[in-house]
């Protein structure tokens, strides 16, 4: 548990202003838990999610060698070390080392303690030097650029960074998407499927970044370019499982430092800002899973007229139909 | 830790207004299909003596109950089930006899006490009380005593109800009930809590009537009371689930094994109507966020009952949202003070006023961001002389 120093004011010589929640002075430690609805939906997806995750990891890779971009941020274990960097080399790539940190791999930061990985960075040598200059400089923009982002999504990172790095970005983004509700505690989005970035905390996403909306055209079409070298490498599968996900509602909220997110088939609670009162994102779906549950509110599929009267009826007789 | 057996899940034959597993039937989650042999599968792995749980498990035919207990009996050595008991048979007291069944009766008073126990018209809800009292009754008789559970609401703990609910736990003490858990109504429905529930000011008072009311039982005790003494004092070995720091992904103290032996939690915490499978490892997170969030945001900090309550069962959070303290905070902190108070005037130091608490807080904090939950008395048996004074 740490305690943090007052959050800044937002930069008054910027274009815009992002959206702030107002923050309590603590830090959580990391965690990641989650539960799922049913062991039915554990079975069938929690291997797909780790099969979408390798395929990403891959994926991200893949669109270095094949030229969608120059350079690729990876996180990668002691243990994996050698042959990522044997690997990249056979292909012309060079690895560059960035920092270490504590793996959150088991979700508890008490659950494995000890366990630690590598950032780094992967492509030609010049463009991964370019990079790790970047990076040491907090160069933003030269940084995004060379991963391949969108110049608006760059842009408004390091906006943010400047105005509100002790902030939710996933609030950021959703009150830049929202469709109503932004003056309140409670947004509702919705937005292309392949920019829902609330699957990130699984390994569940479309686009390698955090897009500047939800409805940005260049992360879009980075999305596609990002498919299409997935299909191309044999990843139809988690292409398409991915592309499922993403299209399905799901409630994200924060309170006390506390995010969770519920979707239909499994919720999750993590480490985030530290609010006073309860902010709620309500990202809405254009598909519901097979094996999603049944619940009595969003994002859970509702059936209706099971509620009978039989459970209020009796209230009405004993003590009466008044309040 | 309890382990619960709900081989027909939440399925009942009454429809209690202000029931905890009504998220769960409002959504339509409600499964009357179980797997004898997956449910025994999952009790061995569980290792451990269970509670036959529902819904109301005595719908189940009573040769799966038989069989149940039997293989209750025979690898645990004892049973136990949670029961509104308005289906109690004589063959249902022979098997409970023959199993070694503990009983544990929910019943929230006699005839109109207990109207909010709804069973479809107010003759058909009489009857089912009736049958309720009944049972006790041939329990008592047949030296098998129930432990009650006694939720109090409007029906029953009104000022003008309260005289009337005492005089009959004064009648269930002369036939042998010795043990009745209070609960304060758990609201997960707007017009449950119009119509159904007390006033924080009628909940302490309905409290406080009990608390005062416990010196003229000789031998039937309030759980809850007991246990808050207790707490105050550093002694937490043994106490309930409500106390100890309940993460709502794990609810370590209930252990769910649903019909076909998939694990569940407890579902105090199951706002969502769906019946989650049990994380994978347990957080504390909630403790620790409330120990730093003030009062006015739905925290605890500040507050010298923390260790005593921490926030109290994430089911009864204000909300409906775990990541709050107890929406009965008061009522808690209330009985807090006047056990607090009587142990001093006894001339015993309380733990909530007494100069260790502080480190103790600090040890649970620590103790929580690396994962473990630990009881006070650990700390407290480790620092005896300090805490002795």
């Amino acid at each position: 548990m740490r305690r943090t120093e007052p959050s800044l004011k937002a930069d008054a010589n910027r274009g815009y202003s992002l959206p702030r929640l107002p923050r309590m002075d603590f830090v959580l430690p990391e965690f990641l838990r989650s539960m799922w609805v049913s062991d039915e939906a554990r079975l069938r997806w929690q291997p797909r999610i780790e099969s979408i995750s390798t395929a990403w990891r891959e994926m991200e890779w893949l669109t270095v060698v094949e030229g969608v971009r120059p350079c690729v941020l990876c996180s990668v274990s002691t243990d994996g070390w050698s042959e990522l960097r044997n690997r990249s080399k056979k292909q012309g790539l060079t690895v560059v080392p960035l920092m270490v940190q504590r793996s959150m791999s088991k979700g508890s930061a008490a659950a494995n303690p000890s366990a630690m990985i590598m950032r780094a960075v992967i492509g030609r040598r010049r463009d991964a030097k370019r990079f790790a200059r970047a990076w040491a400089n907090l160069d933003c923009a030269e940084a995004g650029a060379l991963l391949g982002y969108p110049e608006c999504c760059c842009r408004f990172f390091a906006d943010a960074m400047r105005q509100s790095a002790d902030q939710e970005m996933l609030w950021t983004v959703a009150a830049r998407s929202y469709t109503t509700g932004a003056e309140s505690r409670l947004l509702r989005v919705d937005g292309h499927p392949e920019l829902n970035i609330f699957w990130r905390y699984l390994g569940v996403k479309a686009v390698p970044h955090i897009p500047c909306n939800l409805n940005c055209a260049d992360s879009l079409h980075l999305a596609e370019q990002f498919a299409g070298v997935g299909r191309s490498a044999g990843q139809e599968d988690a292409i398409a499982w991915t592309s499922e996900i993403l299209r399905w509602p799901l409630e994200w909220s924060v309170l006390h430092g506390i995010a969770e997110m519920k979707t239909p088939i499994v919720k999750l609670c993590t480490n985030s800002v530290a609010t006073r009162s309860r902010f709620t994102i309500r990202k809405s779906g254009s598909a519901y899973p097979e094996d999603g549950a049944r619940g009595v509110d969003f994002p859970f599929q509702q059936q209706t007229a099971v509620r009978t009267s039989r459970f209020t009826d009796g209230l009405h007789i004993i003590y009466g139909t008044g309040q | 830790m309890t382990v619960e057996l709900r081989p027909l899940g939440v399925h009942c034959n009454i429809a209690c207004q202000y029931c905890y597993q009504n998220p769960q039937r409002s959504a339509g989650n409600v499964r009357a299909h179980y797997d004898m042999g997956r449910m025994k599968q999952a009790l061995e792995e569980e290792g451990t003596d269970f509670r036959l749980f529902g819904g109301e498990p005595l719908l189940l035919p009573e040769d799966a109950l038989e069989e149940l207990w039997a293989f209750g009996l025979d690898r645990f050595g004892s049973n136990g089930i949670q029961t509104n008991g308005t289906l109690i048979n004589e063959r249902h007291i022979e098997l409970f006899r023959k199993y070694q069944v503990a009983v544990g009766i929910s019943c929230d008073g006699p005839g109109e006490l207990s109207d909010i126990r709804w069973a479809g018209s107010l003759a058909a809800t009489r009857e089912a009380t009736a049958r309720t009292e009944d049972a006790i009754e041939r329990l008592c008789k047949a030296g098998m005593p129930p432990a009650l559970i006694l939720t109090l609401h409007r029906s029953n703990a009104t000022p003008d109800k309260l005289p009337v609910l005492e005089q009959w736990l004064h009648s269930l003490e002369q036939i042998g009930v010795n043990t009745v858990r209070l609960h304060i109504l758990e609201v997960d429905d707007p017009q449950v809590r119009a119509k159904c529930s007390l006033t924080t000011e009628e909940n302490i008072a309905a409290f406080l009537f009990f608390a005062r009311a416990e010196e003229g039982f000789r031998t039937l005790r309030f759980d809850v009371f007991d246990e808050m003494r207790r707490l105050l004092l550093g002694d937490d070995g043994g106490t309930t689930c409500i106390w100890r720091a309940c993460d709502p992904y794990t609810t370590s103290a209930v252990r769910g094994v649903e019909g076909q032996g998939q694990r569940s939690n407890c579902g105090r915490t199951n706002k969502d109507g769906v019946d989650f499978v049990k994380a994978e490892f347990p957080g504390f997170e909630r403790y620790l966020a409330l120990f730093h969030t003030d009062r006015e945001a739905g925290g605890c900090n500040g507050c010298r009952f923390f260790l005593m309550c921490k926030g109290q069962c994430p089911g009864t959070s204000i909300d409906g949202d775990w990541r709050n303290r107890t929406e009965h905070c008061e009522v808690w902190m209330a009985l807090f003070q006047r056990f607090e108070d009587g142990l001093r005037q006894a001339g015993k130091a309380p733990l909530s006023t007494h100069p260790i608490r502080a480190q103790l807080e600090s040890w649970f904090l620590d103790a929580w961001t690396r994962g473990e939950n630990p009881n006070m008395e650990t700390f407290l048996a480790a620092n005896r002389a300090q805490f002795e004074g």
